[in-house]
């Protein structure tokens, strides 16, 4: 396969995780949809940045994080969408969030994070980036991950334990 | 340190270690005040206790259904080449547009590059250079004069031409200079929308066009999405970071005002 065919492959099956990291980013699909679109075309018109040999992911992920902070937030700030996004929990696969409430109380009190701190908890507990490759996606300071990070945790004990979720939550421990 | 900022420390240090983040002696450190401390050990039991599946909870998102756009826009935009050369070329480019925009000043003579696959040769080199536009490139811009401006058209393209009222679309134009592609004057016309960097439409004439044509052509450059239409022997294109469907509808209202006047 010729390495622009491989690139444009291994983009399209990163998409999915894109739009995740999208959907956490934005507060709105639509925004999401922009912003994987604008990822999308820097990636294309970046891809012999790439080295072929190495992970895409979190290279995609930087773009991601850079157009978000510097191009796009803003303009949804304007619009008045702000960052508390609760359609984001309006997944097209919502029955399958439902068969577990204790795995969607745990989604949506991370959504009601804030835009730093969520985006923190995604690339490190769900993507599975480390502290510092976490920090470079998002151009910031290792300490700030483990400042967001211990923060995040803490706001989302206080609010699954006054959700009343302990008990469920200890029995999937 | 206070006690607060000790204690904020000591959290970070055991989310840390239960990350599996710390280096072995800090780790070794941690493991023993989780030993020796009631108050540390009470405080670690609490993380694990309380450490969510944010992996598991997170997978349902991976099943939202893509934009279907998307897979053909990655299937439809010609790469530069079937090489892969680490972006040596790239850089070396834009150093060198760099320099062409000092040395230029009103007048930019701008570099010449491999042509694209599809995009037109003229549009490559004008997102190429619109990517290097911030938006201080223009916010401070002084009141620009736009009966002025058509004049530079009128002078420089010989052909009369109103200056895009985008304002309607919450685009303010913000300047109009004259530029040069490939050894023939180019008008480029900035304006500074509400988020994002500068777009720009720019106007240049092709005595050899014959046609017209009504429905612009649409595409992505540099990591810029453009909107490109002619009428009679004028090419205009717009070019914007900005989401295609936003492109489109600024198009719409330039192409308005330009072609239908």
């Amino acid at each position: 396969m010729k390495p622009n065919q491989q690139f444009k492959q291994r983009l399209t099956e990163l998409l999915p995780r894109l739009y995740r990291y999208a959907r956490v980013l934005t507060p709105t699909r639509f925004d999401a949809d922009d912003l994987l679109q604008m990822t999308c075309e820097r990636a294309l018109s970046r891809w012999h940045q790439l080295n072929l040999d190495g992970p895409m992911d979190r290279w995609a992920f930087t773009i991601m994080s850079s157009v978000w902070k510097n191009e796009l937030r803003s303009r949804a700030i304007r619009q008045g969408q702000g960052f508390v996004a609760p359609e984001l929990l309006e997944s097209e696969d919502d029955e399958s969030i439902q068969r577990n409430i204790y795995l969607r109380q745990v989604l949506e009190r991370v959504s009601q994070l804030p835009e730093t701190q969520r985006e923190t908890v995604l690339l490190v507990y769900v993507e599975g980036f480390t502290y510092q490759q976490a920090a470079d996606v998002m151009a910031i300071p290792i300490g700030t991950v483990m400042s967001r990070l211990t923060r995040a945790r803490q706001t989302l004990s206080k609010s699954l334990k006054s959700g009343g979720n302990i008990d469920e939550q200890e029995s999937l421990a | 340190m206070t006690s607060i900022d000790n204690r904020e420390w000591m959290n970070e240090k055991l989310v840390a270690y239960l990350d599996g983040e710390l280096p072995v002696g800090e780790a070794a450190e941690v493991e023993e005040m989780i030993a020796n401390r009631a108050d540390v050990k009470d405080a670690y039991e609490k993380l694990v206790r309380l450490n969510p599946p944010f992996k598991e909870a997170f997978e349902p998102l991976l099943a939202a259904p893509i934009p279907e756009k998307l897979s053909d826009l990655i299937a439809d935009t010609p790469l530069e080449s079937d090489d892969n050369p680490s972006g040596r070329r790239r850089g070396g480019f834009l150093a060198a547009a760099l320099v062409g925009l000092l040395v230029g000043g009103g007048v930019t003579t701008m570099m010449w590059r491999t042509p694209l696959n599809q995009t037109p040769d003229w549009i490559s080199q004008i997102a190429n250079y619109q990517s290097l536009y911030i938006r201080p490139t223009v916010e401070s811009a002084p009141t620009v004069d736009w009966k002025q401006v058509e004049n530079l058209i009128e002078s420089n393209l010989g052909r009369q031409v109103p200056v895009p009222n985008l304002s309607q679309n919450g685009v303010e134009f913000k300047r109009g200079q004259l530029l040069q592609v490939n050894s023939k004057p180019l008008v480029q016309l900035a304006y500074l929308p509400e988020a994002g960097i500068p777009l720009a439409i720019c106007i240049m004439r092709d005595s050899h066009a014959e046609t017209v044509i009504d429905s612009p052509q649409y595409g992505s450059s540099h990591g810029l999405s453009y909107a490109a239409w002619q009428h009679g022997d004028l090419k205009f294109v717009l070019v914007s970071d900005a989401p295609s469907d936003r492109v489109r509808e600024w198009a719409a209202t330039a192409i308005a005002q330009t072609v239908d006047s």
